[in-house]
């Protein structure tokens, strides 16, 4: 019987732990039901013969369809879900904080130290999926490799501002760092990595369109699929410009308030 | 000159404890309004000044949560007082860690990053603080400091001592003008911890380094210390030399007595007899530190205890400690050097 008397108080302990915060149920819901749309609506695309003709897929281009989002997805990732968001909160619990913050490094250079060891990871990973596709498939990549990663560092610098928001939120209330998980989760379902958008119904379509992440993948395939020019890709250079401009900025206010905050409230 | 100055500074901080036991108790229909009205502050600091001149060794005395770590946590830059003013090096606030350079800091309750070995950890901080020829300085820190064998291990298998000792190193490193330690000996041997009391002394009478450290250790603020103020509960109460406070008491007497058969009945009686301004148990139970009235006499007291049949094994009448004056100001003992 004391397994299960365990089993419940431990339950409940981890219970109470997962939602310390409330805004993390409301991400999980809306995780639960995109994800369950998303599958059944790639699966009826399939049924329906496949998703030739939906979107810029075909079957000639879908391995480099789903290299490019796998690819922009990575760059994206590194900010939203990567050791950065945790910069704060890991280095608080293992009580390293007080030292660092002492010291005269460079308080956003810290936490970009926390991305660039993911960046270097995601360079690894992107060099070793670029050799599988060459190796075991027939691919062919169009356009520019230049203007490919021209803007894939663009997408880089865009999300960093997303990283400092949740690095700088997280270590003032951790659910949010965790909260991040989610959100990337969501944003990984409805920006078209491995599917195109069009699959969803069509004013879901447009709310998704106009996500800086479904911009992003946008931006690579147009490259890569297309072999779009620089001036052809201008429009969406520009959208990703902006909210790299203004998440950066937002990113700075926000660290800046957290500072601010510890040094009123204490690590 | 000053290279710290405390002007009237105050901090509080909400009670999170009090918060749950006001939502507990609260029987409001609005409970959200409630939680955020019943957030009780409590205050940290209270009206706190002192200055710390250069060259000096500064010992701040005070009980867990008297405001120690919260005024060393302001010195270097890491809290802001609500009210008052905290310069360091004559800057404040932000400018604080612009001079990050010219200080370093130990606080007990910190860490070196566990992932890596002690040496790694110093060589970190140095590159950190452009300090230059590093390898060679560290080498002969971990020597002075007998960590040889330790530096190449993982942090995380250091016992309180050695990783305390890394720590200290740490702070050394860049040659600061000023030494912030929170509790340095905390969790030291007794060898390790003179040792360390040693150094510090050297290092203060060599180089000039002012220290202001804090501390629970009455021995360690006496010997150490220049001048020592005493904590209590966010605010000073006395500032001056070991001797100064100390001499509080020159007037009082304080007799040790053990007594066989000891109880709280008895301990009532003695705490009752009207000759009696505090005491503390000593060790075992059947021991006891008088410090009398100043009215009060000793043969007085002694007779007191013969006429009430309290059998004396022993007695001893002592002039007072620090730790004495400590406890004549706040009411309360700290930890005992004994526990060293």
């Amino acid at each position: 019987m004391s397994f299960f008397r365990d089993l419940w108080i431990l339950t409940i302990l981890d219970f109470k732990r997962y939602y310390t915060w409330s805004e993390r149920i409301v991400f999980d819901v809306l995780l639960s039901i995109i994800g369950f749309l998303s599958f059944v609506l790639v699966w009826q695309a399939v049924f329906k013969g496949g998703f030739e003709g939906i979107g810029p897929l075909t079957k000639d281009n879908f391995i480099v369809f789903i290299l490019s989002g796998s690819i922009v997805w990575e760059f994206i990732s590194v900010n939203l879900t990567g050791d950065g968001i945790w910069a704060f909160i890991r280095e608080k619990y293992q009580g390293t904080l007080p030292y660092l913050l002492v010291s005269p490094a460079n308080k956003l250079a810290f936490v970009y130290s926390k991305v660039m060891i993911n960046l270097f990871k995601i360079l690894i990973n992107v060099i070793l999926s670029l050799f599988v596709a060459f190796v075991f498939f027939d691919i062919n990549f169009n356009g520019s490799i230049l203007l490919a990663i021209f803007s894939l560092l663009l997408i880089f610098v865009t999300f960093s501002g997303i990283g400092i928001v949740i690095a700088s939120l997280g270590a003032w209330r951790e659910g949010i760092a965790n909260v991040s998980f989610v959100l990337g989760s969501i944003l990984y379902l409805v920006s078209g990595v491995y599917y195109p958008i069009e699959i969803f119904p069509e004013t879901m379509q447009k709310i998704f369109f106009v996500l800086p992440t479904t911009q992003s993948i946008n931006l690579l395939r147009e490259i890569v699929i297309n072999n779009a020019s620089f001036l052809n890709v201008f429009p969406i250079l520009s959208y990703l410009l902006i909210w790299g401009i203004a998440l950066i900025i937002l990113g700075l206010i926000i660290f800046k308030k957290l500072e601010k905050k510890i040094s009123l409230l204490g690590i | 000159m000053g290279i710290i100055k405390i002007k009237e500074v105050s901090k509080s901080f909400r009670d999170k404890s009090q918060e749950i036991l006001d939502r507990k108790n609260d029987k409001a229909k609005f409970k959200f309004l409630k939680y955020i009205t019943y957030r009780k502050l409590v205050k940290a600091l209270n009206c706190v000044t002192f200055s710390v001149n250069k060259g000096e060794i500064f010992g701040l005395l005070g009980p867990n949560g008297a405001g120690k770590t919260t005024l060393s946590k302001m010195i270097v830059g890491l809290l802001k007082p609500d009210k008052g003013r905290v310069l360091v090096f004559d800057k404040q606030g932000d400018d604080i860690n612009k001079e990050s350079r010219r200080f370093n800091v130990v606080f007990a309750r910190a860490n070196l990053f566990y992932e890596l070995s002690g040496r790694e950890n110093l060589e970190f901080y140095s590159k950190l603080y452009g300090i230059k020829n590093y390898k060679k300085k560290i080498q002969r820190w971990i020597e002075i400091f007998e960590v040889d064998k330790k530096a190449e291990s993982k942090t995380y298998t250091y016992s309180t001592g050695e990783a305390m000792r890394f720590k200290i190193i740490k702070a050394l490193l860049n040659q600061p003008e000023l030494l912030v330690l929170d509790e340095p000996t905390i969790g030291l041997d007794v060898n390790m911890a003179i040792k360390i009391r040693e150094l510090l002394k050297q290092l203060n009478k060599k180089y000039n380094v002012t220290i202001f450290l804090t501390t629970h250790y009455m021995e360690e603020a006496d010997y150490l210390c220049d001048r020592v103020a005493i904590l209590n509960k966010g605010k000073i109460l006395k500032i001056g030399t070991a001797k100064e406070i100390k001499g509080l008491l020159r007037k009082n007497k304080i007799v040790e007595v053990q007594i066989k058969n000891f109880n709280s009945l008895v301990l009532k009686k003695i705490k009752d007899s009207g000759y009696v301004k505090d005491l503390e148990f000593i060790g075992v139970e059947e021991k006891i530190r008088v410090i009398l009235k100043l009215t009060a006499k000793v043969e007085d007291f002694i007779t007191f205890l013969h006429k009430n049949n309290l059998k004396v094994s022993s007695i001893n009448v002592e002039e007072p400690s620090l730790a004495d004056a400590y406890l004549y100001l706040t009411g309360q003992e700290l930890v005992s050097d004994e526990l060293l």
